[in-house]
């Protein structure tokens, strides 16, 4: 089981920060929920601690290492934030298998894996000749998250998931990401605007607003209406 | 992996919209290329005895070698600004389990697959041949071929050192001082040693030199570790590229544009639209560097070598519509349905974009004018005419076939003569915009006055019947955008599909 350590993290575009974090540790094999509005930083949070982006200052550490110009992490990391991580100009079974062998999975463990996937993915996703870039946003947001699933990782990544997805797919993927988390003891870290979805599901909720976290719930012990209550009065008063 | 890469770069290719598209238009292209490289191979024939007439004191080799710096200076000019990084997605990669080091390998690798590394050999292997291979020794020809191999990829690695470097100030800055070291020795300040040290050089080549061949595979060693340096880095900037905020500055130039009545709005929006994305940004910053180079041309322009050099000269007396307009309609990407769903008038906003970048022509004229003037005086009516046939049936060409471009496809793959990404219509409008000139020499070449005044005649009063019938032509250009923008739309989702 996985663990991350966050320490004085800080991303700058610009004169705007879009991250500080002073410290956030995730434990092992826990499902944690980030929230926030757009523009919150989740994402910044995510492409950092994914070594996407280089941080003004401060650490992020997988394992106990620095994920900064390592790749130590990648052996057990499964990760999707956007389309843009996805190779378009293949077929999703083309990429499936592209990322299993990177991950030293056998075509046949890739095969067998996958199997497990089809009712998720569906016939477009699953078994189409078309390449990623022409699927639809819905379907590519399958086969990212899938890439990311069936390396049976150790440590798992989504920016927004539910996204894009149709409603049976949301309730599917909400399964899937519990069942796993306490089977495999796979740490995850989740974002999402639908509350509802993560509330549900995680074990730790933590808010960012304008790059800072400015609530970190652990329920059932703390009341996540807070959360909610909170986005109440960001919206303010209704428009004319 | 590398193979597994490699593949990957040829499904990019084989598998990209435009790949099977214009099959006509892409056969003319390659039997274009086709006919560059036999006349390269057939100038490569007869280059002794051109050179000889030149050289009579000289080999036809001595010759060339002295010769040999300003070759492989001209081949660099021309890789800083068309020759470019593989880049392949590497965004989708990152995350992936594959070291970066391994992928900053292959980048550098793949770059080397170049037309820009083979070009010069159609011309160079049937020099060397007759008179190296036959007269001398096959060992001599190896060896010149060799030495001129290591000159193409040392300027290659400082290209490629540059263009994986992060970003784009530093870009800038150093290839604008190793330009310079080029032009600066070489043509103005000391032409006769830098031709005897280009002389040396070649001879150092055949005479198989050591420090002749160490010492450019040193700098390419040093090169291509500093570009894997730098790369490691860049992938940085390339992962984050949707993350960074646009420049967003208040004011400024589109700020000042903004307050200009009635085409205000659009020509600060245009000004957005070049500083904003991210090409077009690259290449607009990048223009300047090309203006020492139209200030050598005008100043060496004579009657002779005038007809050979317009070409150039037009290019670059164009100012940045020349290169920008044929994409004029590409770059709006996602505000392309905007347009179509608001009642904005088409024709406002092709006259717009069409005065914008004639202003920037003639203010660039009028900047390099006392330039102009102080070196060689005699070419000002030409100068003058020229521009006025760029912003006049030039500009014209550009922005008729633009509206057949105006398919957002791709707005940032697509480029301007890259052999990845080319559009077939955008390669046979640079050939026209190059012929379209012809014509008129025709007719000057028929008037009974002196040649250069006859073309500044032709070419200045085409130039000022376009200008002047513009809002004819804007408006039928503006008619054409309005009948085809259902169909380059639709084209836009079945390209997504």
């Amino acid at each position: 089981m996985v663990s991350i350590r966050i320490t004085g993290l800080k991303k700058n575009y610009g004169e705007q920060t879009a991250l500080h974090i002073d410290s956030l540790q995730i434990a092992p094999g826990s499902l944690t929920g980030i929230v926030g509005n757009n523009g919150a930083g989740k994402t910044t949070m995510f492409r950092l601690l994914l070594d996407l982006i280089r941080p003004e200052q401060g650490l992020a550490e997988i394992e106990g290492k620095a994920v900064k110009g390592s790749d130590h992490w990648k052996t057990f990391t499964g990760s999707y934030l956007d389309e843009g991580f996805l190779i378009g100009f293949l077929s999703p079974v083309e990429y499936f298998h592209f990322a299993a062998r990177l991950h030293g999975i056998s075509e046949k463990e890739t095969e067998e894996r996958l199997e497990a996937y089809a009712g998720f993915l569906g016939d477009e996703a699953g078994g189409s000749s078309k390449t990623i870039r022409q699927l639809s946003s819905g379907n590519k947001q399958k086969v990212g998250i899938v890439a990311a699933l069936m390396i049976r990782p150790a440590l798992l990544v989504l920016d927004e998931p539910f996204n894009y997805l149709d409603p049976s797919s949301q309730i599917m993927i909400r399964q899937m990401l519990q069942q796993i988390n306490h089977n495999k003891g796979t740490t995850m870290l989740v974002s999402s605007h639908n509350l509802n979805y993560l509330t549900d599901i995680c074990d730790r909720i933590v808010l960012l607003e304008k790059g800072k976290i400015v609530k970190d719930l652990t329920p059932p012990g703390d009341d996540l209406g807070e959360v909610e209550a909170y986005f109440r009065l960001q919206a303010g008063k209704p428009l004319p | 992996m590398y193979l597994t890469l490699i593949r990957h770069a040829w499904l990019q290719f084989s598998r990209a919209h435009y790949f099977g598209r214009s099959l006509g238009v892409k056969a003319i292209i390659a039997f274009m290329a086709l006919i560059f490289l036999i006349y390269l191979y057939a100038l490569g024939g007869s280059l002794p005895w051109l050179l000889l007439r030149f050289f009579p004191q000289k080999t036809a080799v001595d010759a060339l070698f002295s010769l040999l710096l300003y070759i492989y200076a001209a081949d660099l000019l021309t890789r800083y600004f068309a020759q470019k990084l593989p880049r392949q997605m590497i965004r989708a990669y990152l995350p992936l389990p594959l070291p970066r080091p391994k992928l900053a390998r292959f980048i550098l690798l793949r770059s080397w697959l170049s037309i820009y590394n083979l070009y010069l050999f159609a011309l160079l292997l049937p020099f060397f041949v007759r008179t190296l291979y036959i007269p001398v020794s096959p060992q001599a020809f190896w060896l010149a071929m060799l030495g001129c191999f290591l000159l193409g990829g040392l300027n290659h690695a400082i290209v490629i050192w540059l263009k994986s470097w992060p970003g784009v100030a530093p870009r800038l800055i150093l290839g604008g001082v190793l330009i310079l070291a080029h032009v600066v020795p070489g043509a103005l300040l000391f032409p006769q040693e830098y031709m005897q040290f280009s002389e040396a050089l070649g001879q150092a080549f055949v005479n198989a030199h050591p420090l002749a061949f160490a010492l450019p595979l040193l700098a390419i060693a040093a090169l291509q570790w500093l570009s894997h340096k730098g790369l490691k880095r860049t992938f940085y900037d390339w992962a984050a590229e949707d993350a960074r905020p646009a420049r967003t500055a208040k004011g400024g130039m589109a700020g000042l544009l903004s307050r200009l009545p009635h085409y205000g709005h659009l020509w600060a929006l245009e000004w957005k639209l070049i500083t904003r994305n991210k090409r077009a940004r690259s290449n607009f910053v990048q223009f300047p560097l090309m203006l020492p180079l139209l200030l050598y041309l005008l100043y060496a322009a004579d009657r002779e070598s005038v007809v050979g050099f317009t070409p150039l000269i037009m290019m670059f007396l164009g100012s940045y519509g020349l290169y920008h307009l044929q994409f004029a309609f590409s770059w709006e990407s996602g505000f392309a349905d905007f347009l179509a769903t608001r009642k904005i008038s088409t024709t406002a906003m092709i006259r717009a974009r069409y005065y914008f970048y004639a202003a920037m022509a003639w203010a660039q004229f009028l900047l390099l004018m006392p330039f102009i003037l102080w070196l060689n005086p005699g070419i000002i009516s030409l100068a003058a005419g020229l521009v006025l046939f760029v912003t006049g049936p030039v500009f014209a060409m550009l922005l008729h076939t633009g509206v057949a471009n105006s398919t957002r496809i791709d707005p940032n793959g697509r480029s301007f003569m890259n052999t990845e990404g080319v559009s077939g219509r955008l390669f046979i409008t640079v050939i026209l915009v190059f012929l379209s000139i012809v014509p008129v020499y025709v007719i000057a070449f028929l008037l009974p006055l002196p040649y250069l005044y006859g073309i500044s005649l032709t070419t200045g009063g085409a130039g000022m019947a376009f200008v002047l019938g513009s809002r004819r032509w804007t408006r039928a250009t503006a008619l054409r955008f309005d009948r085809n923008k259902y169909h380059q739309l639709n084209k836009y989702r079945q390209s997504q599909w």
